[in-house]
Parts: C-alpha cells; sequence; structure tokens
C-alpha cells in the first residue's frame, strides 16, 4: 500500500574516504556556505569552531584499525603459542613405537633425540641447525637402529657396500620391456647418501605406516624399470636354484618311479607327499632341508645299516711263507703257509710315515701280498717288512693308544683320530697277545678255526646267520612238529665271533679267522665310516688310499648320496642351506600367508616336478642329444612367474615391490 | 585517451574466465605432474608444494601493496584481481597437495591451517558476493554511500519528528504518535541488528508498515496522508538497512580476508624457517 | 550584465563607432538599440599589460575597442607568459614521495601553489580580476603583432560560434573595451551591415577551413568547394549558454524537454539543404506514439539529410521526392552549415564515392542500376566476403551517431552526457560500492579527492560527476584569468590554481556540478585569506585526468572489478563496446 513518497535531502557531496574522521552530525553539510567540505581534521576535531559535531571514524579508519587488531592479536597468539615450547612447534604425533620410546615427557630433550640440533631453547629452532660437526639425522637413527643395520653402510642404498651392491647388479636379470616409468626422473639423491629420512617420514600420527613405499618410489634408483609386475617383472628363471650338490636326490626318479614302486605294509604305494620330507617349522615355513630321520630313513635306513655292516679293516696279519719266519719273528700260525694278504688302504695310510715300509708297499703294487713271488728276494723283502711293519704298529697300539706316534700336522689328524676314537687299545692288546703272544683267550672271544672247514672266502661272508637278514628265526617260527625244529642235542662246538649278532650296532671288533682288527658300521653317518670318508676326501685324488677308501662297501653307500668334492678338500655332508630361506636378502618369502588357501595346500601347484628331466634308466639314451644337457636338467620346472602373477594383481593379493622385496640387506645376498 | 587502455583488449569477460581457467588448469597439471615426479624419485613433495605455495602467497599478498601504491603505473587492480583469483586457485590445489588432511596435526601447524582455510573460505565467499550483491545493490531505487548511510538514518528520523510536529495536536494525531514512539522511533533510532547483517529480511517493514495500515481506522484524512508519509519512511529505512547490510558484507570479508592473510605470511614464513632449518637430512 | 552601464554610458556609446551607424530603425522595440548597449554590453578599462584573451580559450563576448590599442599577438605565446604552468609528470619515485609526505590537512597547498609566479600577474582593474604580462616588452620583442586601433571588434567568432579565441590579445595603450557577449551580438546582427560585418569576417577566416573538415567534402575540387563556400549559409538554433537552460529543462518531463528542443528540420519535410553541424549538438528524432523517438545524435561534423538528398540526387528519372525520415532538434545549442540541394546534386555527389554514401543510399543505388539476377549475384557475393571493419571516426558514421538501444540514447541526450569526452561510467553491476576510486583519486591528490561517487543511474549505468572533459566546455567560458584553459594536446581541460581568484564562474557553468571551489589551507592548515576581504581563498577544483601522475587515471587503475572507465561519449561506439564486455 504505497501512499505518498517522500523526499529526503541529497547528501552532501563532500566523501572523503581516506580522511580519518568524518563530520558527526546529519545537517546539509554546510551545503550552501562550503563550510563543511573539509571534514574534521586528522586528529578528530570538528571544522566548524562555533557549533562542534562530534567526528566519527570513517569506514575506511575503522577497517584499518580492525585489521591492525586482527593482525595484532593473531600475532600475538601465535608468540604466545611459542612460549609453550617446542611442543608448540611439534608438527604432529610420532608413530606409536617412536612415541613410546620417547615416552610422554615433552622436554626439548626428546625431539633432540633425532633433530641433532634441537636443544632446550625455543629459539634454537629458528636458527639454522647444522653445524658441521653436529650429527646428521641418520646418525641418529642409527643409534638405536644398528643392531640391525649395519652402520657405516647406513647411508649406502641397500645398506650394501659399494662391492656387494655391484656384486648385486651384475647379478641382476635384465628387464625386457620398456615402459614409460623409463622416463620418469632420476632419484632426488646420490646412491651413496640416502637418509633414513627419504623413505622415512615421521610425525604422521600414531598408526602411521612409517614403511609405505609405491612400486615407482622404489623403482626411482633403479635403471631399468619397468610396468607392472605381471608383465615386466623377470621371471624365476633361476628358482628352483641349483642344488649345492652335496646331498644328491631327485624328485623326480623319486615321484615317479621309487614312490610308486615302493609297497608300504598296507599293500599301497608310497604316496610322494612333500611334506613328508619338508615339514613345517615354528615360522611356518618349510623346511627345504629335511634331515635323514625325516626324509631318508623310512626308506633307505635298512639297506643302509646293512650296508655300512660290512667290515673296514683297519689291519689285517697278512700271511707269511715258512721260512719268512725266521726273519720276521713271532707270527701267528694261521698266517703262515704262503703269501696273502693285501694291505688295506687305511693301513697302507698309517705306515705312510715309514719310508722303508712306504717303498715296500710301494715295490708290491700298493701292498699286494698276494702278487708276491716268492722267487724274488725283493718281494719276499719287502713282505717281511710289510709284516714287521704291520705287527709293530699293532703292538704299538696296543702299547701307546691307536694313533700313531709321530703327530703330523696335517688337516687329517682331525678325521684320523675320529676314526680311531672308539678303537680300544685293550682290544688291541688281546688281539697282539693271542695272535703275536700265542696266549689262549676265553672261548667265546675265540674264534675255533677248527670249525673252519670252509674257505674263509666262503664261510664267514655266509650271511646266513646274519639276524637283519634272517627274519625268521628257526627256533621260533617253525612248528613244533616239525623234525628239524626239534632241538637236538648237539654237540656245543664253539661258535665264531659274529658281529652281527654280538654287535648289531656297530663297533670295532677282531676276526681271529683273519687276523684282522675291523669295524662294522652301525647305519647312516656311522662317525668311523664317516671319519674314514673324510680322510680319504683330504688325500689327493690321485692317492691310491683315497680311491680304494672310496671303493670299501660303506664308504660306497655313504657316496651314493653324499657327493664327494673332486679334488683335495674337505667333505661336507650336508647341504649349505638352512633349514628355511636363505639370509636377509633383496626377496622375503614366506609360505605361510600361501598355506591359508586349499588350493595352495598341493605344493606341486607352485612346485612342479620335471616330468622331462632324463631319467638314464628309463630314457632311451639314443635319443638324447648332448644339448639336453647343456642346461643340467632339474628335477624341477622353474617356477612360473604366472602362477603368482595370477593372484597377486594390484586389486588382490597386490603386486608392490614391497611385497616380495626387502630394502634393508643385513648380511650380503647368496645369489 | 585513456579510453583506449580500457578497449585494447576487446575480450569479454566471459571469454577472460574461459581463458584464464584454462590456463590455471594448465599449470595445475603440470605442476601436479611435478609433484609426482618429486613423489616418485623420493624428493620432498612437502618442500616442493611448501615452495610453490609460499611464493604463491608472496604474490597474493602483494596485491595490497599494489592497492597502496595506485599512483605507479603498475597494471590496474582489477587485471591484478584476475591474477589474485586464478593464482589463489592454483594455491589452494598446491595446499591439498602439501596437506593432503586439510588440517595438520600439531598445534602450530593446525593454526597455520586454519588461516589458510579461512582466507580461502573468505576469498571465494569474497569472489561470489562481488559478483552476486552488486546487482541486488542496483536493483534498489537508491543508491547510498556507505560512510553516509549514518547521514541518511538521521535524517530519516528528523524527517519523521517534523512530520509530526507539522501535525496539530489532535487524538489522531496521538494515535500516531505514539506508534511513533512505540515502534517506530526505536527502530529509526538503532543501527542496524547483527542478525540483520547476517541475513536481511523485510520482516520487521512488514510488521510495521502492518501495523500502521491497521491504525488507518482511528485516523483521519490528513493524518492518515501523514502515516502514509511515514510508511514511506519505514520503507526507505528498510531499504537503508539492506543497503547497508549488503554493503557491510561487501566490505566485511575483505577485512577479514586482508587480516587473516597478512597473519598466514608471517606465520608461513616461521613455518618455512622451521621447516628449512630443522627438516632432517 | 551588471549594471555598469548607465544610461550616460550608453549615450556616450552611441556617439562611437559602429554604434553610431546603427540602424535603430532596425530593431524592434522589444529590443531597442539601447537596451541591447545597456543590457549586454559592459565598458572595460583596461591596463597595459593586460590580457583580454588568450589563443585556446572560450569565450562568449566579443570586444570592441573605444578608444586605446590592443594587440593581437600572431604566433602562440608560451604558456607561462599567461601564468600556465606546464603539467610535469612525476617520476615514480617522487610519485610515491608525495604520498608517503601527504599532508595532514585536507587542501593543504604550499604559497608558490596558489600565487601565480614571475611570467604574469594577477591583479584586478575596477573590481574586475585579470592577468598582467609581466614583461610585455619582450613579449611584443619576440612575436609579431597586430594592432587594433578604436573600433575595430575581435573575438566575435568565437562568441557567436563557440570555436576557441584564435589569438592572445593584449592590452597595449590603456585602452577602453567594450565586452559585448553573444546575446548582444546576435541582437545587434539586426542591423544588415553588422550582420553583414560579422558573417564576412566568419566566411573570410573560417568557413573554408571548416568546409574541408568534413570529410565527404574532402575530395572536391577548389572550383567546386568554391561554389559550395559561396552558397553555404549560416545559422544557428537554441541557445549558447544551454548550461543555464539545462538546469530549468531538467525539471521537465522528458517529454517536454525534446518538445522544447528547437526544431532544424522536421520529419516528413523535402529536404531544401545538406544540414552540416558545425557545433554545438543536435539530435534525430522520428515520431513514435505521441511522442519522439531518438534515433541519433549529431555532432560537429555530422550531417542530416544526406541520405534523402542522395537518393533525390541519384534516381534517374525524377519521381516522387524523398520527404526527411527525421527531425532534426538542437539539444542545447547548434551551430548548422546548410549547402543548398543544387548545389549538393551539382557540385558535392558527384564528387563523393559510392561507399562513402549512408548505407541506405548505396542500397538504393544498387537496386536501381543493377539487373535483379545481377543484383542477386551481388548479394551472393556481398554475403560471401567479409565486411572491412571501420574506424568509427570514417565516413560511415558521418549521418550521427545511432544506438539500438534507444533508452540508453535518450537518457544520455536528456542529460547531456553526450558532451563528455572523457565521461566516468560505473557499471552497478559490478560496482562492489569499495570506494576504491575515489580513495585513489585522493591518494594521487594530496587526500583530497576530486569527485564524488555521484551522479544519474540509468539501468546499470551510473555516470559519475566527475569532469567529463567536455568537448563544448561551458565551464571555460568566462574565466577571468584563463585559469581554466584546454591542453592542447591531450585535450584534458585543467585548472591552474596559481592564477585561479576563486570567482566561481567556471563551478556555476558547469551543469553538471563537476567542478567544486573549495578552500585552501596551508600547511599548517590554517586557511589562506584574501588580503582586503579576510575570506577563505576559494579555488576552483575538479578531475584533472591525473596528468602528472605515472598511473594516469588513478580511478581506472584502482578499480577492482572493471566496473569504472573513462569513455567517450560524444560517440556510440566505445559504450557499446564497453557493454558488450560484460
Amino acid at each position: 500500500m504505497r501512499r505518498d513518497d517522500v523526499d529526503l535531502p541529497i547528501s552532501p557531496p563532500h566523501d572523503r574516504p581516506t580522511a580519518r574522521y568524518q563530520c558527526g552530525r546529519a545537517c546539509d553539510g554546510g551545503a550552501a556556505t562550503g563550510m563543511c567540505s573539509l571534514g574534521p581534521t586528522r586528529t578528530g576535531l570538528c571544522c566548524h569552531q562555533s557549533s562542534p559535531c562530534s567526528p566519527v571514524l570513517t569506514a575506511s579508519a575503522r577497517a584499518q584499525s580492525l585489521v591492525t587488531a586482527l593482525v595484532g592479536v593473531g600475532i600475538l597468539v601465535v608468540l604466545i603459542g611459542f612460549t609453550l615450547g617446542s611442543s608448540f612447534i611439534k608438527p604432529g604425533p610420532l608413530s606409536t613405537p617412536h612415541a613410546q620410546i620417547l615416552s610422554g615427557s615433552m622436554d626439548a630433550k626428546s625431539c633432540a633425540a633425532c633433530h641433532p640440533g634441537a636443544n632446550s631453547s625455543l629459539m634454537s629452532w629458528f636458527m639454522t641447525g647444522h653445524d658441521a660437526h653436529e650429527p646428521m639425522q641418520t646418525d641418529r637413527c642409527m643409534d638405536c637402529h644398528h643392531a640391525r643395520l649395519p652402520r657405516q653402510y647406513a647411508r649406502m642404498a641397500h645398506n650394501l657396500s659399494p662391492n656387494q651392491l655391484q656384486a648385486a647388479t651384475a647379478n641382476a636379470q635384465p628387464v625386457n620391456a620398456v615402459s614409460w616409468k623409463q622416463w620418469l626422473p632420476k632419484p632426488a639423491f646420490a646412491q651413496n647418501d640416502v637418509a633414513c629420512s627419504v623413505c622415512h617420514q615421521e610425525h604422521a600420527g600414531a598408526d602411521a605406516n612409517l614403511s609405505v613405499m609405491t612400486s615407482e618410489q622404489c623403482q626411482t634408483c633403479h635403471q631399468s624399470r619397468f610396468d607392472s609386475f605381471a608383465t615386466d617383472h623377470p621371471g624365476w628363471d633361476r628358482w628352483p636354484y641349483e642344488s649345492d650338490g652335496i646331498v644328491e636326490f631327485n624328485h623326480q626318479t623319486h615321484s615317479r618311479r621309487h614312490h610308486p614302486g615302493t609297497i608300504d605294509a598296507s599293500g599301497n604305494p608310497a604316496t610322494f607327499d612333500c611334506q613328508q620330507c619338508h615339514p613345517k617349522t615354528e615360522d611356518q615355513n618349510f623346511a627345504i632341508v629335511s634331515s635323514y630321520e625325516i626324509a631318508c630313513a623310512t626308506c633307505h635306513d635298512a639297506a643302509l645299516r646293512q650296508q655300512t655292516s660290512e667290515r673296514m679293516d683297519l689291519f689285517v696279519v697278512p700271511s707269511l711263507g715258512q721260512p719268512d719266519l725266521a726273519v720276521v719273528g713271532r707270527w701267528p700260525p694261521s698266517a703262515t703257509g704262503f703269501f696273502d694278504g693285501d694291505v688295506g688302504p687305511l693301513a697302507r695310510f698309517l705306515m705312510r710315515d715309514d719310508a722303508v715300509l712306504s717303498d715296500a708297499i710301494e715295490s708290491l703294487d700298493g701292498g699286494k701280498l698276494s702278487r708276491v713271488n716268492p722267487a724274488s728276494e725283493s718281494d719276499r723283502r719287502a713282505a717281511q717288512e710289510i709284516a714287521v711293519g704291520i705287527r709293530d704298529r699293532i703292538r704299538s697300539m696296543a702299547q701307546a693308544g691307536p694313533l700313531p706316534a709321530t703327530e703330523s700336522a696335517s688337516t687329517l689328524r682331525a678325521p684320523l683320530r675320529e676314526l680311531l676314537r672308539g678303537l680300544s687299545p685293550q682290544l688291541i692288546a688281546a688281539a697282539t697277545e693271542s695272535w703275536f703272544e700265542n696266549r689262549e683267550r676265553p672261548a667265546m672271544f675265540r674264534n675255533a678255526s677248527a670249525l673252519m672247514n670252509d674257505d674263509d672266502l666262503l664261510s664267514d661272508d655266509l650271511p646266513h646267520d646274519d639276524p637283519l637278514l634272517a627274519p625268521y628265526d628257526s627256533a621260533t617260527t617253525l612248528p613244533a612238529t616239525d623234525d628239524v625244529a626239534t632241538p637236538k642235542r648237539l654237540p656245543t662246538t664253539p661258535s665264531r665271533y659274529d658281529p652281527a649278532k654280538a654287535q648289531p650296532d656297530g663297533g670295532w671288533y677282531i676276526d681271529d679267522v683273519r687276523l684282522a682288527i675291523s669295524y662294522r658300521g652301525s647305519g647312516h653317518s656311522d662317525p668311523v665310516i664317516r671319519s674314514a670318508v673324510e680322510l680319504a676326501v683330504g688325500l689327493p685324488p690321485e692317492d691310491s688310499v683315497r680311491r680304494d677308501l672310496l671303493s670299501i662297501g660303506p664308504a660306497v653307500a655313504c657316496l651314493e648320496c653324499h657327493r664327494p668334492p673332486r679334488s683335495q678338500g674337505n667333505m661336507v655332508w650336508q647341504n649349505a642351506l638352512p633349514i628355511t630361506a636363505p639370509a636377509p636378502s633383496f626377496t622375503k618369502f614366506s609360505h605361510r600367508p600361501h598355506m591359508n588357501l586349499p588350493a595352495l595346500a598341493d605344493c606341486k601347484h607352485c612346485h612342479a616336478i620335471n616330468d622331462n628331466a632324463i631319467d638314464a634308466e628309463t630314457t632311451d639314451m639314443t635319443t638324447v642329444s648332448l644339448s639336453d644337457f647343456v642346461v643340467p636338467p632339474h628335477d624341477f620346472l622353474p617356477m612360473a612367474k604366472h602362477v603368482c602373477a595370477s593372484c597377486h594383481t594390484p586389486q588382490a593379493a597386490g603386486d608392490d615391490c614391497t611385497k616380495c622385496h626387502r630394502y634393508h640387506i643385513e648380511a650380503p645376498p647368496r645369489f | 585517451m585513456s579510453t583506449i587502455l580500457t578497449h585494447s583488449i576487446s575480450l569479454s569477460f566471459r571469454g577472460r574466465r574461459r581463458a584464464s581457467i584454462a590456463a590455471t588448469l594448465a599449470v595445475i597439471l603440470m605442476w601436479v605432474v611435478g609433484a609426482y615426479f618429486v613423489d616418485v624419485s623420493l624428493g620432498r613433495t612437502s618442500i616442493y608444494s611448501g615452495v610453490t605455495l609460499l611464493v604463491c602467497l608472496f604474490a597474493l599478498t602483494l596485491i595490497g601493496l599494489r592497492k597502496r601504491l595506485i599512483m605507479l603505473p603498475l597494471m590496474s587492480v582489477s587485471t591484478w584481481v584476475q591474477i589474485h583469483i586464478y593464482t589463489a586457485m592454483f594455491a589452494c590445489v598446491a595446499y591439498v597437495i602439501h596437506v593432503p588432511s586439510i588440517i595438520a596435526n600439531g598445534y602450530f601447524e593446525s593454526v597455520l591451517s586454519w588461516l589458510f582455510i579461512v582466507v580461502s573460505v573468505s576469498g571465494f565467499y569474497g569472489l561470489y558476493t562481488s559478483r552476486t550483491a552488486p546487482k541486488r545493490l542496483t536493483a534498489l531505487s537508491t543508491q547510498v554511500r556507505y560512510d553516509r548511510i549514518a547521514w541518511h538514518r538521521d535524517q530519516i528520523v528528523i524527517a519523521a519528528k517534523k512530520l509530526l510536529d507539522q501535525l496539530p495536536e489532535t487524538p489522531d494525531r496521538n494515535v500516531l504518535a505514539s506508534f511513533y514512539q512505540t515502534h517506530v522511533q526505536p527502530h529509526f533510532v538503532s543501527p542496524v541488528k547483527f542478525l540483520y547483517l547476517m541475513r536481511p529480511t523485510t520482516t520487521k517493514k512488514r510488521q510495521l508498515l502492518g501495523a500502521l495500515a491497521d491504525l488507518d481506522r482511528y485516523m483521519d484524512a490528513r493524518v492518515r496522508q501523514a502515516a502514509g508519509k511515514l510508511a514511506a519512511l519505514i520503507r526507505t529505512r528498510d531499504e537503508l538497512d539492506y543497503q547497508y547490510a549488503i554493503q557491510f558484507r561487501l566490505r566485511a570479508w575483505v577485512i577479514l580476508h586482508a587480516a587473516m592473510s597478512l597473519l598466514l605470511l608471517v606465520t608461513s614464513i616461521f613455518h618455512a624457517i622451521l621447516v628449512l632449518g630443522w627438516m632432517g637430512s | 550584465m551588471d549594471a555598469s552601464m548607465s544610461d550616460a554610458d550608453v549615450a556616450w556609446l552611441r556617439t562611437r563607432q559602429p554604434f553610431a551607424s546603427l540602424d535603430t530603425a532596425a530593431f524592434p522595440k522589444s529590443t531597442p538599440l539601447e537596451g541591447i548597449l545597456r543590457n549586454d554590453c559592459r565598458l572595460m578599462r583596461c591596463e597595459p599589460g593586460e590580457v583580454v584573451v588568450r589563443e585556446g580559450d572560450y569565450g562568449s563576448s566579443a570586444f570592441l575597442v573605444l578608444a586605446g590599442s590592443v594587440r593581437v599577438v600572431m604566433s602562440s605565446l608560451p604558456a607561462a607568459n599567461l601564468g600556465r604552468g606546464e603539467i610535469e609528470k612525476l617520476s615514480w619515485g617522487e610519485a610515491v614521495r608525495s604520498w608517503w609526505n601527504q599532508s595532514k590537512h585536507a587542501e593543504a597547498r604550499s604559497i608558490d601553489q596558489v600565487t601565480v609566479g614571475d611570467e604574469a600577474r594577477v591583479g584586478s582593474v575596477d573590481d574586475r580580476p585579470t592577468i598582467f604580462l609581466q614583461d610585455f616588452a619582450a613579449v611584443l620583442r619576440n612575436h609579431e603583432t597586430l594592432v587594433l586601433g578604436p573600433g575595430e571588434l575581435f573575438g566575435e567568432v568565437a562568441a557567436m560560434y563557440r570555436t576557441p579565441r584564435a589569438a592572445t590579445v593584449i592590452v597595449d595603450e590603456e585602452a577602453t573595451l567594450i565586452e559585448i557577449r553573444w546575446q548582444g551580438l546576435r541582437l545587434l546582427r539586426r542591423d544588415p551591415t553588422f550582420a553583414l560585418q560579422l558573417e564576412q569576417h566568419y566566411r573570410e577566416h573560417w568557413l573554408r577551413q571548416h568546409l574541408k573538415e568534413i570529410p565527404l567534402l574532402r575530395h572536391l575540387p577548389e572550383d567546386c568547394l568554391d561554389r559550395v563556400e559561396a552558397a553555404t549559409e549560416l545559422h544557428s538554433f537554441g541557445r549558447i549558454e544551454w548550461n543555464a537552460d539545462f538546469r530549468k529543462s531538467q525539471t521537465l518531463s522528458p517529454r517536454e524537454q525534446i518538445e522544447s528542443e528547437p526544431v532544424v528540420a522536421s520529419e516528413g519535410d523535402y529536404p531544401t539543404s545538406l544540414i552540416v553541424v558545425r557545433s554545438g549538438f543536435a539530435r534525430t528524432s522520428r515520431i513514435h506514439g505521441s511522442g519522439h523517438q531518438t534515433i541519433a545524435y549529431l555532432g560537429s561534423g555530422h550531417l542530416f539529410s544526406l541520405t534523402e538528398i542522395a537518393i533525390a540526387c541519384l534516381q534517374e528519372e525524377p519521381q516522387r521526392p524523398v520527404g526527411l525520415r527525421q527531425s532534426l532538434r538542437a539539444v542545447g545549442f547548434v551551430d548548422t552549415l546548410h549547402i543548398p540541394i543544387e548545389v549538393v546534386a551539382a557540385d558535392i555527389i558527384p564528387h563523393v564515392r559510392r561507399s562513402e554514401l549512408p548505407v541506405e543510399a548505396q542500397e538504393f543505388v544498387r537496386r536501381s542500376r543493377t539487373a535483379p539476377t545481377d543484383r542477386r549475384r551481388e548479394v551472393r557475393a556481398r554475403e560471401n566476403t567479409k565486411l572491412p571493419i571501420l574506424n568509427p571516426h570514417d565516413v560511415v558514421t558521418q549521418t550521427g551517431n545511432h544506438s539500438d538501444r534507444t533508452a540508453q540514447l535518450e537518457f544520455l541526450v536528456q542529460h547531456r552526457l553526450i558532451n563528455g569526452a572523457e565521461a566516468m561510467v560505473i557499471d552497478l553491476h559490478r560496482c562492489t560500492r569499495c570506494d576504491e576510486c575515489v580513495k585513489a583519486c585522493a591518494t594521487t591528490h594530496d587526500g583530497n579527492p576530486r569527485f564524488v561517487r555521484e551522479g544519474v543511474i540509468h539501468d546499470r549505468l551510473q555516470f559519475v560527476q566527475a569532469c567529463m572533459q567536455c568537448v563544448d566546455p561551458v565551464c571555460m567560458i568566462g574565466c577571468p584569468t584563463g585559469a581554466i584553459h584546454r591542453h592542447a594536446e591531450t585535450g584534458v581541460v585543467q585548472i591552474q590554481e596559481s592564477i585561479c581568484v576563486g570567482c566561481g564562474v567556471c563551478a556555476a557553468s558547469c551543469p553538471y556540478q563537476n567542478i567544486r571551489m573549495m578552500p585552501v589551507n596551508d600547511t599548517q592548515g590554517r586557511p589562506y585569506r584574501d588580503g582586503k576581504s579576510g575570506l577563505p581563498i576559494m579555488k576552483a577544483t575538479k578531475c584533472d585526468m591525473c596528468q602528472s601522475q605515472p598511473s594516469g587515471p588513478a580511478c581506472v587503475a584502482a578499480c577492482p572489478h572493471d566496473a569504472l572507465t573513462r569513455i567517450n561519449l560524444t560517440e556510440t561506439a566505445p559504450l557499446l563496446h564497453w557493454l558488450e564486455q560484460r
């Protein structure tokens, strides 16, 4: 409802917006006289002296004072904040591990734990930090972390020395594809000056993950960069790692032939179960190297016991002719007759210190007394020497202990000691007495020669009395009505000492029939046999002692699986591979998370046995060419990358570098 | 003469806006790619973005200096404002890269974050209001200068008083006079209320006019005519209040923006000194 | 004029030439000769060295030497002689320093800013403020002068035709002059001899030059031009002091305003002559409803009825003559040259290129001279070619300043804003009312803003009351010392404060109230006072386009939202162009 409008006066045209004050009166501004055109003075006095107004601030002046006030208050607040000390400028909480260690109290000393130049004064924060003599921040990190990381290489890439890094680089597989990431910039730091803070930024919150890295960031130092894991990452051509050849085991033959060929107690072929030999370890990984007991004993132990039970002679008293006794002296009658007896390798070895003996042995083609020509004087003399030497050795062993008197400072001393450790001088003394002194020994320890009808070639080797191979005891299993089984009264004749019965678990014994000091092995890892092999391996390859030692039965049994070095060296019985993965290297892998998936419970999903490996026994070798042997066919197929890549995609299991690779290497990599 | 200066580039505002946005986006894109490069090469993206921010901040605050030194031919302030707007947009992007969580942890740095946010938000609000508020003001019947609004208010009070004084002392006049004393005069005398400044409404005007119209039945023709003029004064006062509210917000954001930006500059320099000294090797 | 003319003075005047030989019968009873002499003349006693008129100034009076002599200086005097200084552009350092050392008091001036130097001297003769040359002898030595003695009239062209004074005139010996203002001159022209004398003077000195300035006639050979010159008639319409009428006319309704404007030519009449606007402003309008709609406004050099005349001349068979499509009215005042249609047909049209004719005439010619098929071919050809971008000063716009925005056009003409060459226009849709423009003006003027953000508003544009540097500077008329003058190169109207005596004539003259008289203080804030009267000295202040500042106009530079501009309103193109931008 609009009625009249009111005409209000128009405002006088005396605006001075830059002035501090303006007229405070609602008049016409002296428009008629122009009196108020100048406005109040800067100090706020009205220009009209006679009837002054009360000047008010202009909007501009009010705005200026407000801005000044706001800025002043703000600066005051900030400065007050600074008086609170370092806690005011702390840019956020530390991650929990660090926060706990620096526990609680917020004095500057805790800041100084990582910030070298910080001390208690706040102003120190505003003064530039780096004094050349002060430690760098990385050194501060190392003050706590030196246990895991080498201090002198803390700033090197991967914490490796330059040589190690170079070796690793030389060993690295090239990346085939070229991706656009090649064009990304070079790293923003030098390779020998990688401070901790390059990757690990603190003050990002209590739950911050300090080790977060993208694949591109990992690759920034690497010369060849690839786009993604699935496409460009090098394959695992090197896996399976070559067997170091210490213990031979062929997965392919075992899974294809041996296990199916073995029928177990319930009549089924033995299953080739990976986890039977590679059990889970404490850290939920699988043992790469198993132990004999777990992996091999089930099938091989029986055979090994049998094989090692074959005797190993230390000394055998040779047989001489009657005329030689005049030279030699007392000689066991059973060893008199004709020249016979070969000097065994161990004996030959123990007599090496004597040059005359060595020559004599040499002249007889390695101590083969059976080759002695009775007509040859030199032969006879040699044989006599040998015989005497053996007798003397045995006697001295009886008196002074098994080790030879002359101490040789050779490396073979250790295996020799181990070899002869269990050999009691009392045993030798008993042998000596019986053989060379002709003193009777109790019947039970005697091998009655009267019963020896057969040739010793035949009798004592027949195993028919060996309880190992005679599972059936005739005394117990035959029916009672059996005529054969009926115990008859037979004349009790003293039986020959049968180490198989008396010492089923092995040991040194004396064979009076053969006049030998022999050893019966106890099965796998028998210490004496082992020492013998070690002794042999410590000799140069052309040495006949070595050759002969390694040809004896028990040694052959060992060497079927344990490969000796080709040349003179130490015998390594076990794989150098550790139980689980190699020592910290660039790659980390744990079976544990994979075992959650039922599909991967079958080891063969990733570890495929190479069915195409050439098995000499089943393959027609005429069809095989030389090129098949160029790359030694391994019993495992190389692990295929696509098997990993099928799950390790960015959306699924993740394909970041840090999933499988480490940055901080604590020991040089093996590969 | 000087018309040539204003007409030299015949680009319309829309065209200028499009070109500026395109240029800003191009710069942002290149800068973000640069930030990615720094991140990928394990450089310090916070230094990269921080230096950018600081440089932008200096450039942005220079506009205050330009406004003071208006006597120097350093491009017109409107050109500076355009550069300021687009540089500010770029600075906001740089800020988001610098502080992805928007508000930083830590007392000092959170103060800094809040300052930046206040400055940015006030800036964007200022842009919005500078483009929308003038049209509202132009639509009003009269234009008043801000410093003169108090004077106009006083004129209304004087006119109202004169209006009533001109009427002879009669009972109808008393009706109007009492209404004026109780309702209108307090409203005329008082300055604008804070709530009205925040959200101008016509509620008060309609209330008063409605109440005044209801008094018609008690007044004779002459007083009614005076009441009509009083209604006109009420409408004028309402329009004046509206002018004040809109002009106030057109000025207030600048004050807040300028003050906070100075504070932001000072604290940013503190922050830069701290960071550069102590960020660790 | 003032009442200084007594009857005795009038009687004495009647005895002097040329008034003695004027025919009193020629003057109507309403305006008898004595009346004219009394009301429109003034006796001036002048002292030697006094500057009567200055070259380049605008004036509305002619001067007649009654006794003594004056010297007309033939070459331009240096500004310093006239007490005017050169505006020095400040260096950056000086500009900043002057801002830094801004005075604490309003309108502070140092003593040498308010008093004139050595070259000239401000004084007064018989209470009439005037300016004296200090070293008249030197001026006489260095410059060629022409002596005017008793009975000789000077300055009438400037008075009658609103042109700047042609030369500086200095009083030689003590002289008595009679100042005749233009109203009187006009009335005196009733005497045929006087009129003839005036006209002869104009034709002799000015007409040819003005004709040559018309773009349409620039290709005319000399003999044609002679004939044109001989045939041209001089007319003027409206009041030359339109600023006085302006305020009165603003109280009328717009319709009444336009109807009160004197008509030069009416719509519908047949054109008898080509009308050239020589100075002042005119508008063309068409009857629209029961009122008149403005089509265009014309300024100096624009032509009216060219289209109709061209069509009439170019049609092959005499057909029905074409009537004027619009009326021409004088806005304020307008001086015109009328060239008869026969002369136009014979001597002008043959020498005008078809492309320089108005578009309608071109169309007509094309239509009438080409066969329909050719016409179609031409239409197609025209559509396929790009039209050249024409300079707004080209001949095509010679028929006036048109605009599609009629309401805006009406507004501009009605408020006489078309006078402004540097009008301050604010786009209210972008103006945030921050007053940065006023603050900038204050900053560059020692804290004293030279305008207020007030002015008439039309739609979204506000035309602020800041000096528009008019093409028709009425403010310059009547300045006793020539303090207000126009810079020869930039065209800026500036006030030399040292010789301004604060009479207020310019402020009163300005129809837009863009000049303000301000009391001046010294650097301590005490007002300067006139020695004799004790009143504070006032100085005229107005926008000076920041000529001394390195930045140019500070208001334009300071607006943060592209809302403010200084724009030439004598043409329509700049404003339209500026509005298109937004």
